[in-house]
């Protein structure tokens, strides 16, 4: 007679056991009284477990989570909407600058009869300070001075960023 | 809208309809409270984590791999954010839930329990509780989450032979106890 296993008892409860087998299970629990109390309390206990208990999440979760994820999200589009204002301001700001200062210049240089300004002048202005600009840029000392200026910049955000960091994670853990 | 699966709900989140999201967190706020609430034996403890658990899946549904159930994704995430908690926490749980070889001991709860419960439905439900943590972590996931022994393998890290003895042990301790108190007449 083969001797009936736990293993198998379980196995037999969960399908997990092929059609020979479960034969040959029968057969032998047939013979078997310990074993069939054994499968019959099995039973038993798996149909209780069936049945545990599932306690309902407090009242109103869903929503407070919801409620923190819209707040979230909403943080999220305002910072990144700011940025863009704030660069397209920068952006515009410049050009209306270059084109008030343009207008300026050549208005002093009105005389006589030229009361009006071109399109035309106006333009020359405009790509006259551009290439100063160009040429402020193109000088070598300027582009090393910049180089050191970002290195410096980003060497210093990366550490206001670390300590960004480490800052949150302090204020999360006394929260 | 509620017929939807839990991969077509995480689509619809992921085009920006956020508020579809409500659909998960009703779908598993309640069997998940009881895995915690079990897990932690604590009730504000156990919605802590949840809140924490459901954000943690929310903010990280981007790298949710299709392939997988989101159930067995989710739950993993349930249980090692309980796990932190207890670490946190400093409980002493690190014997419990080490040993896979440990001997169930339920006999300093089991006489108090049978006092009081009228059959042995009641009884095995009173016991699941005072069951070792890993035992009653792998019979919920069973028989409450409805995730297979697999899933329940990748949720806690274990390998999936290791999961299946501590179910069969946590059967077989249970029924053990309906043989010792004679529950066996009730079953006859």
């Amino acid at each position: 007679m083969k001797k009936i296993t736990d293993e198998m008892l379980n196995d037999y409860l969960d399908n997990q056991l092929d059609a020979s087998s479960i034969k040959e299970l029968k057969e032998e629990i047939e013979q078997d009284e310990e074993s069939f109390k054994k499968l019959k309390a099995l039973r038993v206990v798996d149909s209780s477990l069936k049945s545990i208990e599932i306690f309902p999440a407090p009242e109103g979760f869903t929503n407070r989570i919801m409620s923190i994820i819209a707040k979230n999200s909403k943080k999220v589009t305002s910072k990144v909407s700011y940025f863009f204002v704030s660069v397209i301001s920068l952006f515009s700001l410049l050009i209306l600058a270059v084109m008030g200062y343009a207008y300026y210049a050549s208005s002093k240089l009105q005389t006589g009869n030229q009361n009006y300004i071109s399109l035309n002048e106006m333009s020359d202005y405009v790509l006259k300070y551009v290439s100063l600009l160009q040429n402020f840029f193109s000088n070598q000392n300027v582009i090393t001075i910049g180089l050191v200026l970002t290195m410096l910049l980003l060497i210093s955000g990366y550490y206001l960023l670390e300590s960004h960091k480490e800052f949150k994670n302090k204020f999360r853990d006394l929260s | 809208m509620k017929n939807l699966t839990d991969i077509e709900v995480i689509e619809s989140v992921k085009r920006g309809n956020h508020q579809d999201y409500s659909l998960l967190i009703d779908r598993y706020k309640d069997k998940a409270f009881s895995l915690l609430k079990r897990m932690l034996k604590n009730e504000m403890d156990a919605e802590e984590v949840l809140q924490d658990s459901f954000l943690k899946a929310y903010n990280s549904l981007k790298d949710f791999r299709q392939d997988a159930k989101f159930s067995t994704w989710f739950y993993k995430i349930v249980f090692n954010t309980a796990l932190t908690t207890i670490a946190s926490k400093k409980r002493k749980i690190e014997q419990e839930m080490t040993s896979y070889d440990e001997v169930l001991e339920l006999g300093t709860y089991d006489n108090e329990i049978y006092s009081t419960t009228e059959n042995a439905r009641g009884f095995v439900l009173k016991m699941v509780d005072k069951l070792p943590l890993r035992n009653a972590l792998v019979t919920i996931l069973f028989y409450v989450d409805g995730l297979s022994l697999n899933e329940i393998s990748q949720v806690m890290g274990i390998s999936l032979v290791n999961t299946k003895v501590l179910l069969h042990r946590s059967r077989n301790a249970l029924r053990d106890l309906l043989l010792k108190h004679n529950y066996q007449e009730e079953l006859l």
